[in-house]
């Protein structure tokens, strides 16, 4: 029987004897790398040697766990031993299994996902360089294929080739670039690797290819991002690696390529990294797509996903392999690695404030903690608030400048690396940083954590403490900061938590549509498709599974006629049907479509930079229409100037001194988890009962706060819901303590108001926190009566929701990111460029225009979906509601606000509910305005507050 | 319809919740800034809008200038500059959709002072019957123009549109931003006719006259307040 044809290239012409011979050398250098391993002595210690008779079913003239025994003995080299999880997770990929591996940061996924495809391709490649070998008559000749008729050990038939193999053990140095080419056997592209991080695809370039280079095996390794330079686009526009790491969009990107059914034809493997942080957002379902058309073009490739600890693993995993796969194998790494949690107190005989955010009182512990000898990562909450630090800690200890740096999302990317690389190396001993740094780069000198302010949540806890000592099984602590005593009470509670494993789930979204009609337009252009076979697969993606060929098509008519509405418009016709396949025809527009992939819709910003050109990083334009020319603000760690906006561009001159004003970014705070607010509740109702004895540092340190609390009110039990009211100048009060995330108090505030102003026109004054919320109001509240448990009731949530805040106005900002996703409105023009305000303006005047003359579009449902779960958790509410209409309630009236009180009046972040009519509204307030001015004696103005001009927003899209 | 009835330049003036003003002396409705067309304009963009929705919102401002015009028995329309929104927004409907509402008004005298917006003024000048004024129109006590910034006689009341003004209420408590009249001792400044527009919040100076529209109804911030 003859060999297959390897002994010619894909595209036909033959290999060069001189190629085939270097073949020949290194699968003798690999076998030798296997004998040597399997030399009695160097086998690893405490471990067993697996070794699986060869097996009937094997069609291969060698052992059918060759690839598998490359592997360890790889392993055995770097002096590694595999863990349980990582051969579990090997053998049941080679058992044709997909699924996903459940283990901490730094842990080995990688491996644990990708050396199971590797053995694999390295038995292949045995195969392969045997018949490519044996024709080059550079081996014995080994039994034929197909006669069923088996050499005993692997290792005894190479040992005939002599001792000059031997010295090329420890593995040679890599392969030159020509053997490469001429080695590579396999066809085109084998595992795919997908990682929400671009940033760290270089380093996973370099962890999957160090096997490669040191067994000398002759498969690339390349990345395909938005980094990639064109010339390598360019050449993997005919034929991928074997091996590739790419990002969602790059991946969606390659699918829009009219080539895209073959270059996946040959996948067998999928790994997707960092599930958990893909998993709830755009970007997952978007993969999730991309997943489905993938095993559409490559039926038998099997998905692998790795994931940080959740408690819906069996969710995530499904998400990952689709609806139409058999049951996932879940594989758990049980490496439970201890994590500590420190607080710092205040300084002996200094109070800890009741309220307050930037927790700038505790500067000076902080600082006395901090030691450039250990390497140390610096967490907060939000950009502004590093910018606060970083400038806190540079000005108490200026001496520290060149070890001293500041990382955040806002800043250049090359800075940012910058900053990765001196943590990498040591050069830089204590970065300030925000949620930039929870995920991905390996930072191993990383030796301490500290976080200023709340945790949030349990799972952001675990995975900001494990940065330090980023290694597997090494014990972590993180060294928590709290801003004001109630977060004291909030360590304590996280740290219950923890212990109880109490992490917060991650649940996928439900089909949206603005993904699925830029999906359909990605896969018109790679390949085509027809419609009714698509619609199935589309199924198969578990946010979509019970998608109705209606909705879906709605998104197809939307993509190809522009819905109803344009059909007399071609060039909107993206998608259109030729000869019943769906295809892009437009040049134009597939470029277009191209240049707008993804789901990350960028906060319309500013460039900023230097008057020289140096570039800084971004900013808000909210906050730069703010600044006045020459006025200073703080940014990247430094004190700058404005000096004025000019093509987009906002440019700055450098200024002495030291400001604290900060920009604001948009990204909304984080609540608290629902976790963690529960054993918030809890841990409150331990406090009020824990004596000197039993009680942990933090409720010691907050015991002064409770005891107030308790003479002027109660501390509520974690089944009591606990209402306040006062009055003060500034009106009457109501404050009510659910203690449920901010965003779900903001919307049970809403509710609450929007329901008891039912019947008798009142307006209030809106603000919540993570504790509780406050109304205020000009005029009295009754409490009793009007505070029941009918408050709560969750019949006609969303209708009372719908009307209780401006859901329209959250509603459009939220349309302008699907309007985006969906192709509506581009984002990026070729040649020319349009400013994100001016985006917005397009979509927000859109989002009125279908709202009041096309209701029916399915892209406004969508929003207003989507405002009322991010912007309300709408699920979480309504589980709080159920909960707090079974609590006892409280209703307490006090003489003065209260220390739970504190934090709600100090920082207000104040929203509105009316039911009068606007004409009343303004006649009140023009009342009270005259009684302000009576009371102000004539001083001051009482003019309604002065609002700074902004430039007229239309001017900048007029034509 | 609930007017507000003032004394502008000793002139009496009524202005709308609709949006527009209404000079009793000469017998004229004031208004600014229509941009019509708009959303045909975004179509011919690539923006998706029904053929429906684009009608309706055409039909919005027509409809409240016909009540309008039957309230006040105007006999002539002064529009302040952008009466249309874009040339791409022209299309063939829009201008005989138009032409037909100027059609069951024949009898109204239409003057329009070129905006910044309003480029293709020309080319339905016939159709819908209007007057193409020069960019300032003299008729004391006031100076009809587009953009305040190019009035031109100190000793007028300049009557102007383009900025699309909105104020902002507030006490210690709550705010509300509408959008509203300013009279100035130099400026009589109009809100956007349409409504689809945010406009330029303004921050009052001390003399400045303000008369936000409060859902049906203009309020008279009351001097004593909006002169402190």
């Amino acid at each position: 029987m003859e060999p297959p044809a390897q002994s010619v290239r894909p595209d036909g012409t033959p290999i060069p004897k001189t190629s085939q011979a270097s073949l020949g050398r290194q699968l003798r250098r690999l076998r030798a790398v296997e004998v040597a391993a399997s030399e009695p002595g160097s086998g690893r210690p405490g471990r067993t040697r697996r070794r699986s008779t060869p097996r009937g079913d094997s069609a291969l003239w060698h052992d059918a766990n060759d690839g598998l025994h490359a592997i360890e003995r790889w392993f055995a080299t770097k002096g590694w031993i595999p863990w349980d999880f990582q051969h579990s997770a090997w053998e049941a990929f080679r058992r044709g299994e997909s699924g996903l591996v459940q283990v901490p940061t730094g842990a080995g996924k990688t491996y644990a996902a990708y050396l199971g495809p590797l053995s694999e391709l390295i038995d292949e490649h045995l195969v392969a360089q045997h018949s490519i070998a044996s024709a080059g008559s550079t081996l014995p000749s080994p039994p034929p294929r197909g006669r069923g008729q088996r050499v005993g050990s692997a290792g005894a038939e190479i040992a005939q080739d002599g001792d000059d193999t031997k010295k090329t053990h420890p593995p040679a140095p890599s392969l030159r670039e020509g053997e490469l080419d001429a080695g590579a056997t396999s066809t085109s592209l084998r595992v795919l690797f997908i990682t929400p991080l671009r940033a760290v695809s270089r380093d996973i370039e370099l962890a999957l290819r160090a096997p490669i280079d040191e067994m000398d095996l002759p498969l690339r390794v390349e990345s395909r991002t938005g980094d990639t330079s064109q010339s390598v686009r360019d050449k993997q526009r005919e034929r991928l690696p074997e091996i590739l790491i790419t990002t969602p969009e790059s991946l969606c990107v390659l699918l829009t390529r009219e080539n895209a059914p073959a270059l996946f034809a040959s996948l067998s493997s999928i790994i997707v990294d960092e599930w958990h942080e893909l998993l709830t957002s755009k970007r997952g379902t978007q993969v999730e797509l991309c997943l489905s058309r993938l095993r559409e073009f490559a039926p038998k490739a099997r998905t692998w996903t790795l994931s940080a600890t959740l408690p819906n693993l069996e969710q995530a995993a499904r998400a990952a392999v689709g609806m139409a796969a058999p049951e996932p194998t879940i594989i758990r790494g049980e490496m439970r690695r201890e994590i500590t949690i420190n607080t710092l107190t205040p300084a002996p005989g200094t109070r800890m404030p009741w309220a307050g955010h930037l927790g700038m009182h505790m500067l000076p512990r902080v600082v006395e903690t901090l030691d450039p000898a250990i390497s140390t990562l610096v967490f907060t909450n939000t950009r502004s608030q590093a910018e606060l630090w970083y400038q806190a800690i540079l000005h108490a200890k200026p001496e520290w400048e060149p070890i001293l740096a500041l990382h955040h999302g806002s800043l250049d990317r090359d800075d940012r690396e910058a900053v990765e690389g001196g943590l990498k190396s040591g050069d830089l001993r204590i970065v300030v940083a925000t949620s930039s740094l929870d995920l991905g780069v390996d930072f191993a000198p990383v030796e301490r954590v500290i976080q200023i302010g709340s945790v949030k949540g349990i799972a952001r806890l675990i995975q900001r403490a494990g940065r330090a000592a980023h290694r597997p099984g090494a014990p972590c602590s993180i060294l928590c900061v709290p801003t004001h005593t109630l977060e004291l009470i909030e360590i304590d509670a996280a740290r219950r938590a923890m212990l109880e494993s109490r992490i917060e789930p991650r649940v996928p979204l439900h089909k949206p549509l603005d993904v699925l009609a830029q999906h359909l337009v990605t896969c018109a252009m790679g390949g085509g498709y027809e419609p009714g076979a698509m619609f199935q697969h589309v199924r198969t993606a578990t946010a979509y599974a019970t998608l109705s060929r209606d909705e879906f098509d709605w998104a197809l008519d939307l993509v190809s006629r522009g819905g109803d509405a344009l059909k007399a418009y071609p060039h909107y016709h993206k998608v259109a049907l030729d000869s019943g396949r769906a295809r892009v025809g437009d040049k134009r527009l597939g470029l277009l479509h191209k240049l707008n992939i993804g789901t990350i819709v960028a906060q319309p910003t500013l460039e900023i930079r230097f008057t020289g050109g140096k570039r800084i990083g971004s900013i808000e334009d909210g906050f730069i229409t703010l600044l006045r020319p020459g006025q200073k603000f703080a940014y990247a760690g430094r004190s700058l100037a404005f000096v004025g906006v000019r093509d987009g561009v906002a440019y700055v001159r450098p200024a002495g001194g030291k400001t604290n004003n900060t920009p604001r970014w948009a990204g909304t705070k984080l609540p608290i988890s629902e976790s963690l607010a529960r054993s918030v509740r809890e841990t409150l109702e331990v406090a009020v009962n824990a004596t000197a004895s039993t009680a942990s540092n933090e409720l010691l340190h907050a015991r002064e706060m409770i005891e107030a609390q308790q003479r002027l009110s109660i501390i509520p039990r974690a089944d009591e819901l606990l209402v306040e009211a006062c009055e003060t100048r500034d009106g009457h009060h109501v404050f009510v303590y659910p203690f449920d995330g901010r965003l779900v108090n903001a919307g049970l505030a809403s509710i609450v108001a929007f329901r008891i102003s039912q019947g008798r026109p009142s307006t209030f004054t809106i603000s919540a926190n993570d504790y509780g919320f406050e109304l205020l109001s000009p005029t009295p509240i009754e409490l009793e009566g009007v505070f029941t448990s009918d408050l709560f009731d969750t019949q006609r949530l969303l209708e009372d929701a719908a009307c209780s805040v401006n859901l329209a106005e959250l509603a459009k900002v939220q349309f302008r990111e699907i309007a985006r996703v969906a192709g509506l409105i581009s984002q990026t023009y070729p040649g020319a460029r349009k400013t994100g305000r001016q985006v917005q303006i397009n979509t927000g005047l859109l989002y009125d225009v279908l709202r009041e003359f096309d209701p029916g579009n399915l892209l406004l449902h969508q929003a207003d979906r989507e405002v009322m779960e991010r912007h309300f958790e709408q699920t979480r509410l309504a589980r709080s509601m159920q909960r707090l209409s079974a609590s006892r309630l409280r209703l307490m009236r006090t003489t003065q606000p209260t220390p739970l009180s504190l934090p709600l009046i100090v920082e207000r972040v104040a929203g509105q509910m009316s039911s009068e009519s606007l004409a009343d509204r303004i006649e009140r307030m023009q009342q009270e305005w005259e009684r302000d001015a009576v009371r102000a004696t004539g001083a001051g103005s009482s003019m309604p507050r002065r609002q700074t001009p902004k430039p007229p927003h239309e001017t900048r899209s007029r034509p | 319809m609930n007017a507000l009835r003032i004394a502008i330049a000793d002139q009496a003036v009524s202005l709308y919740p609709q949006r527009a003003a209404f000079w009793h002396e000469p017998s004229t409705l004031l208004v600014a800034d229509l941009h019509l067309g708009r959303q045909q304009a975004w179509r011919a963009g690539g923006v998706p809008i029904s053929d429906a929705a684009q009608i309706a919102s055409l039909d919005e401002p027509l409809q409240r200038l016909t009540a309008l015009l039957q309230a006040t028995n105007a006999a002539r329309l002064l529009v302040l500059g952008d009466l249309l929104h874009a040339p791409a927004g022209l299309t063939d409907a829009m201008v005989t959709h138009v032409a037909a509402w100027r059609a069951r008004h024949a009898d109204l005298r239409l003057e329009v002072i070129p905006g910044n917006h309003d480029r293709k003024l020309d080319h339905v000048a016939e159709a819908w019957n209007l007057i193409v004024r020069e960019p300032h129109v003299c008729e004391p006590p006031f100076e009809f123009v587009h953009d305040p910034a190019d009035a031109t006689n100190a000793e007028l009341l300049a009557c102007s549109g383009h900025i699309h003004p909105m104020v902002r209420l507030a006490t210690a408590r709550e705010s509300v931003r509408v959008p509203a009249f300013l009279v100035t001792p130099r400026l009589f400044l109009f809100p956007a006719f349409s409504g689809l527009f945010s406009g330029v919040t303004i921050d009052p100076t001390p003399d400045t006259r303000v008369y936000p529209i409060a859902g049906d109804r203009v309020i008279a911030l009351r001097d004593s307040i909006a002169t402190k």
